[in-house]
């Protein structure tokens, strides 16, 4: 492309970070936001009785048991969700087979107990933290695999624009250190580096752990040249690479397996576990399977799952043992690194940080981008500018406007879950129509201020929408709720001291 | 700048994306399934390192085909690697793509 090497890696850096900037900035956020998904759930729920006492586990399951019996009689699986650190609450989930009588589909439905007094409580119909962390690569409105395709093909892009930013760095961590401010141009590349160099560790993790998680369909070729091509066969693949299990007959001394037996014999074996989840499948039939699912914290497996079931009048005890073959061992490290399961708060946050300082280096490229041609006034780069704007500050104002509309809509409209993630799209949508008539030094200013005012008045809302105010969640020890209105109000200053310190004709932003 | 430079710009640049992109795609998922049927060893254990491979090779690719010195160079340079490698892959197992 050019004369030297270091200059055609610059002109690649450059376009290529161009061609994918805005779908990365979507990624990133939407992704980083992925790592509270519990904790944007609980708050997106707010009907939700949080357990805020040790418990007996015992107790827990006789009056989740007691609830299924009456709610859940024909369900063919139940499942009871443990309190824990991110979910301290008591959850009950069953699957309700298809009813042809009543023209009902087979169907999921989930409550919620109350720990004093064994109400079953149902929580307000929402998206929740899953769809937004889903956003980042399925994309929503497109069919799945076109979604898993264009953000691999984007997070491609990514890797090639990481590469080529480390070779044409000569002095990668003496200019790390340098921070030139106030000099325009030169201060957004300093800035770029900052954000690139020090959380390169994970941007090349998260970039090459993301790219993987989905390489069974962007290079399904590969799998069709051993396997054949369709998707029972690609299904064969799968199953074979799958965890292996490990079955043993255990004396259990019963004839009769109940959710309480099997609870009380997973407690002994593993007495410093805590139990996460139980499950009873395969109910209604001959004979039924007894899941015992262990929260882990130690180490990158996330769960352990234990299923008991009696086999020809002894109980028979299956356990999973992970992954079989070594190369697969890499792959779940690699998906469990990507998907910080295993993190506990710190390192969550750490996580959260990381994937913001990924969109804030891509939005400061985006920003030089434009300023080494703002010379040229061409409305080409007007238009990217305003673009970069309604992007790069509309993101945010767009997810405040999914929190928003969780508090706003009527509860009983139809098809809430879905109109949430619609008004996201919709406020988006907003949010570029505003870029685009508003004068072109004002737009970063006014974009910058909706945003700090969006999340500023969320814990607002929230008081005048719910019973939870912030003194409210601190007496009740609800620190999810509390730390997702105080993260709001951080949100909200960082847009205002971005707002602040923008100068209005240099369109000079501070990413938060 | 006229305007026949601006055109050669302009045809040079897109060559160089689609053999990047396409020839790039080729040339990873050919070394992959090398790496799969050749690596010894577990079948599954081998198609997922050769999975695991592409992207490193894709980057690289693309890499070497906007670094080159003339846009026929970066062409020769991958296709003649594709073609090494399937005739290997084909010569020794035979090759279903």
């Amino acid at each position: 492309m050019k004369p030297r090497f270091r200059q055609s890696m610059g002109w690649l850096h450059t376009w290529a970070g161009f061609a994918f900037a805005w779908l990365l900035f979507f990624i990133f956020v939407t992704g980083s936001a992925g790592y509270f998904e519990n904790e944007i759930d609980r708050w997106m729920k707010p009907e939700i009785a949080i357990v805020n006492k040790p418990m007996n586990d015992i107790s827990i399951l006789t009056s989740a048991e007691q609830q299924l019996t009456t709610l859940a009689a024909d369900a063919t699986q139940w499942y009871i969700s443990y309190p824990t650190g991110r979910d301290p609450y008591i959850g009950i989930s069953w699957l309700q087979p298809a009813n042809t009588e009543l023209g009902t589909a087979r169907q999921w439905h989930k409550k919620f107990l109350t720990p004093d007094t064994d109400k079953a409580i149902t929580a307000r119909d929402t998206s929740g933290g899953e769809t937004l962390y889903r956003l980042h690569y399925n994309l929503h409105y497109v069919p799945v695999v076109m979604g898993y395709l264009v953000t691999s093909l984007a997070t491609l892009f990514m890797l090639i624009g990481l590469v080529t930013g480390v070779i044409i760095h000569k002095k990668i961590f003496i200019e790390f250190f340098t921070f030139r401010k106030g000099k325009g141009l030169r201060s957004w590349l300093d800035i770029h580096n900052v954000f690139s160099v020090l959380p390169l560790p994970f941007h090349l993790m998260i970039t090459y752990s993301g790219l993987i998680l989905l390489m069974g369909v962007s290079f399904f070729p590969v799998i069709d040249n051993t396997y054949g091509a369709s998707k029972k066969m690609h299904r064969q693949f799968y199953d074979e690479s799958q965890v292996e299990n490990k079955q043993q007959i255990i004396d259990l001394n019963t004839t009769e397996l109940s959710l309480k037996a099997i609870l009380t014999d997973a407690k002994t074996r593993y007495e410093n576990q805590t139990v996460s989840y139980l499950g009873l499948i395969d109910r209604n039939t001959e004979q039924p399977g007894f899941e015992v699912w262990f929260e882990g914290d130690e180490g990158l497996e996330f769960a352990t799952l234990m299923t008991y079931r009696m086999v020809n009048g002894q109980v028979q005890l299956e356990k999973s043992l992970g992954k079989a073959h070594s190369a697969a061992k890499v792959y779940d490290i690699l998906e469990h690194l990507h998907e910080g399961l295993f993190a506990d708060i710190y390192l969550r946050w750490l996580y959260f940080i990381s994937g913001l300082l990924g969109a804030a280096m891509i939005a400061s490229g985006m920003i030089i981008w434009v300023k080494k041609r703002q010379k040229q006034q061409t409305t080409f780069i007007n238009l990217i500018d305003r673009l970069n704007a309604a992007v790069i500050v509309g993101l945010p104002i767009a997810i405040a406007g999914y929190f928003w509309s969780n508090r706003l809509l009527p509860l009983a409209m139809v098809n809430r879950a879905a109109w949430e993630v619609h008004s996201l799209f919709i406020v988006f949508a907003a949010c570029i129509c505003f870029c685009a008539v508003s004068s072109t030094d004002k737009v970063w200013k006014s974009m910058l201020w909706i945003a700090a005012v969006a999340y500023a008045l969320l814990p607002l809302g929230n008081i005048l929408t719910t019973e939870h105010s912030l003194l409210a969640s601190a007496q009740n020890s609800d620190w999810l709720m509390l730390g997702f209105d105080l993260t709001m109000l951080l949100f909200a200053a960082c847009f205002a001291l971005a707002a602040v310190l923008i100068k209005n004709k240099d369109n000079k932003t501070v990413q938060p | 700048m006229n305007l026949t430079t601006k055109h050669l710009i302009v045809f040079n640049v897109t060559c160089r994306v689609l053999i990047a992109l396409v020839g790039g795609y080729l040339f990873s998922v050919l070394s992959a399934i090398a790496i799969a049927l050749h690596l010894p060893g577990d079948k599954i254990n081998s198609i997922i390192t050769g999975l695991m491979c592409t992207f490193i090779i894709y980057t690289v690719t693309v890499i070497f085909v906007f670094a080159a010195k003339t846009t026929l160079r970066a062409g020769i340079g991958v296709l003649v690697p594709c073609l090494l490698v399937y005739c290997f892959n084909h010569y020794f197992n035979g090759i279903s793509v």
